[in-house]
């Protein structure tokens, strides 16, 4: 269930409620959560996140605020129905990854041409290599 | 959410130096509290003190309501730095103990956790190296149901891996009933677990935040704002 | 709470002593063999071991007691006392008791070591039964067994209290040494108490031609009797042994544990 980012260790200098928000956005975002579902009991996540209960929870009443997630009063927690809103998420995070990475490239000194060239090329092996989807 | 611990102009002297310096604090229940700060500072005699061991003090401590007594004790479990239990004394026999005086003590836990270290029940003390002694005296306390447990350097001696084991044994004790006070050295592989920290110094309390408040406040770690602090 | 800390304070003691006990014990059947068989050198050896062995489970159990408070309480074991649910009342009682018993065994033991000395050796007994029970003695055979049991009250109150004010902040940074201090001076301001009741108080035996009785006289008087009587070389019709220094002991006793409970309360520091 969990992804090869959630078992990087946190950054200590951010609050972690925030790095659990991102963490959790990039799942529901990816789909591995999936619209609709049940999300697991507090305790369970902060055991597998490997955080304080009490800052867990913080992270999921935020992600309530933002709409992410809705409680149910006796039924628990659940992730949005709202497809529209996680599209946006998703196009909101794979907009500040491109633009991070784009920042990188520049600082590399390359150009829009090199870098459309690295692009196609390093795309084409990772769907070759199965870890990455076709256009 | 209501104060498990109140601590108001606490005092100590070893003869003539201060220890503790009118300390003033309060810890809400459910909570997990780094207790950080230099050697010296004072943590390991407040624990003591909280724990029931030093009756000899100025000022109040009020645990749940009360100062420290045999109520207090019942409720509060407490993991020294140093090893208490006799050389002779076996891993099963400490069980046995603790469970007959404790009454929220959970044998089958603590057998089990036993064999998560790979320890046995008919090992004794002093068969022991250091590290697994100290396991064993945090199952002992982790095997309690108690509302405050005060964990004095609970991850010194222990190793990397047994770190994580432990800060997972910590995560999974917590109830809103249940707080905990962890004093430790090792800030970096531990902050992330702190609900609050409470910074302390010459004897007095030189902050007390919640974790995440820090951070965004400072821009820092726990580890970098100590570290600044307490530049030498 | 006080019958489980009774219990592990018992355990406690159970390891040297009873391996004392059955070793001498051994030495007692190596010694009938040895009678049997009229080796002579084997038997009187076995006779002093066995002597040595009577005096050597008492002052074990003595050294036990003083050992079990002192790390007890305050050593690494007493971060572990301490912590327990119990009162302090019940820590000092349990091991209190605990001492009687495993002391109450030794004397038992020493007890049964001489009597087998004296069964090797065919000591005619009759002379000292006859001593110690005949002509009305056995009073002051069980006062004196009675007391020595209430001195060892007296004993614990000066041994625990010294321990105890020995950890408190003036003296705990050389406990070792402020307890053997203050236990000597314990030790001698009661035993000057116990002195001025054994001849002031009003309670005691007087051994006569009569044999044994209760009486109120004092020793002190019976004394100055006693001495008169060297001088003037009059007839003694008996003397007066005070009993008195029972009851100092019981009070002294009592008086310094409750004083040590109360130092364990709110004066001491696990170190």
């Amino acid at each position: 269930m969990a992804s090869s980012q959630d078992s990087c260790p946190y950054e200590n200098s951010r609050p972690i409620y925030l790095q659990i928000m991102d963490r959790i956005r990039r799942r529901i975002a990816a789909g591995e959560w999936r619209a609709g579902e049940r999300v697991p009991p507090v305790r369970d996540l902060a055991l597998e996140f490997g955080v304080n209960p009490n800052t867990m929870q913080r992270s999921l009443s935020e992600l309530e605020r933002e709409g992410l997630l809705y409680s149910e009063r006796t039924a628990g927690r659940y992730i949005t129905a709202d497809t529209a809103l996680i599209g946006r998420v998703r196009e909101e995070m794979a907009r500040r990854e491109t633009e991070a990475f784009l920042r990188r490239m520049a600082g590399l000194g390359c150009t829009r041409g090199e870098i459309r060239r690295f692009l196609e090329t390093a795309a084409a092996q990772l769907e070759e290599a199965g870890e990455a989807q076709g256009p | 959410m209501s104060a498990i611990l109140e601590v108001n102009g606490l005092c100590k002297r070893y003869d003539r130096q201060p220890v503790l310096d009118h300390l003033t604090l309060s810890v809400q229940a459910g909570r997990i509290v780094g207790v950080v700060g230099p050697n010296g500072c004072g943590k390991t005699t407040l624990f003591k003190i909280l724990a029931g061991l030093i009756g000899d003090y100025d000022g109040q401590v009020s645990i749940d309501g009360h100062q420290p007594d045999v109520y207090t004790k019942s409720i509060v479990a407490y993991l020294p730095e140093k090893t208490y239990l006799g050389d002779g004394v076996k891993a099963g026999e400490a069980i046995r103990m603790f469970a007959d005086f404790y009454a929220d003590f959970d044998a089958a836990k603590a057998r089990e956790l036993l064999g998560r270290f790979h320890l046995e029940e008919g090992q004794k003390l002093k068969s022991m190296s250091k590290g697994m002694q100290e396991k064993l005296q945090l199952i002992l306390v982790m095997s309690r149901a108690a509302k405050l447990y005060i964990l004095d350097e609970p991850l010194s001696g222990v190793d990397p891996a047994a770190r994580d084991s432990i800060l997972n044994i910590i995560l999974k004790n917590y109830s809103e009933n249940s707080t905990v006070l962890l004093s430790t050295h090792l800030i970096y592989d531990v902050e992330r677990i702190f609900d609050d920290i409470l910074l302390m110094g010459y004897g007095r309390l030189l902050a007390c935040e919640s974790a995440d408040a820090l951070r965004e406040r400072t821009g820092q770690s726990l580890d970098q704002y100590f570290r600044e602090v307490f530049k030498c | 709470m006080l019958g489980k800390l009774l219990k592990y304070e018992a355990k406690a003691g159970a390891k040297l002593l009873p391996a004392v006990f059955v070793g001498m014990a051994g030495a007692f059947l190596i010694g009938m063999l040895a009678k049997a068989l009229k080796i002579v050198q084997v038997q009187a050896t076995i006779s002093v071991l066995l002597v040595l062995g009577a005096a050597a489970v008492v002052v074990l159990a003595l050294v036990l007691a003083v050992l079990r408070y002192h790390k007890g309480l305050f050593g690494a074991e007493g971060y572990l006392a301490q912590t327990l649910p119990v009162s302090k009342g019940q820590l000092i009682l349990s091991k209190l008791i605990a001492a009687y018993l495993w002391i109450a065994v030794s004397v038992l033991a020493a007890v049964l070591a001489a009597a087998g000395v004296l069964y090797l050796n065919d000591a005619d007994l009759a002379p000292l039964a006859d001593a110690l029970f005949g002509q009305g003695m056995t009073p002051l055979v069980i006062c004196g067994v009675v007391l020595f049991f209430i001195q060892l009250l007296a004993f614990f109150g000066e041994l625990y209290f010294a321990v105890t004010l020995a950890n408190t902040r003036a003296f705990l940074r050389n406990n070792v040494a402020f307890a053997f201090v203050f236990y000597l001076v314990a030790n001698f301001a009661v035993g000057l108490l116990e002195l001025a009741g054994m001849l002031l108080i009003p309670a005691g035996l007087r051994i006569g031609e009569a044999g044994v009785s209760f009486t109120t006289d004092l020793m002190l008087g019976s004394l100055v009797e006693l001495s008169a009587a060297n001088t003037s070389g009059a007839l003694i019709s008996g003397m007066t042994i005070g009993l008195g220094s029972g009851l100092v002991d019981l009070a002294a006793g009592i008086g310094l544990l409750l004083a040590a409970r109360w130092l364990l309360m709110h004066k001491t520091s696990v170190k």
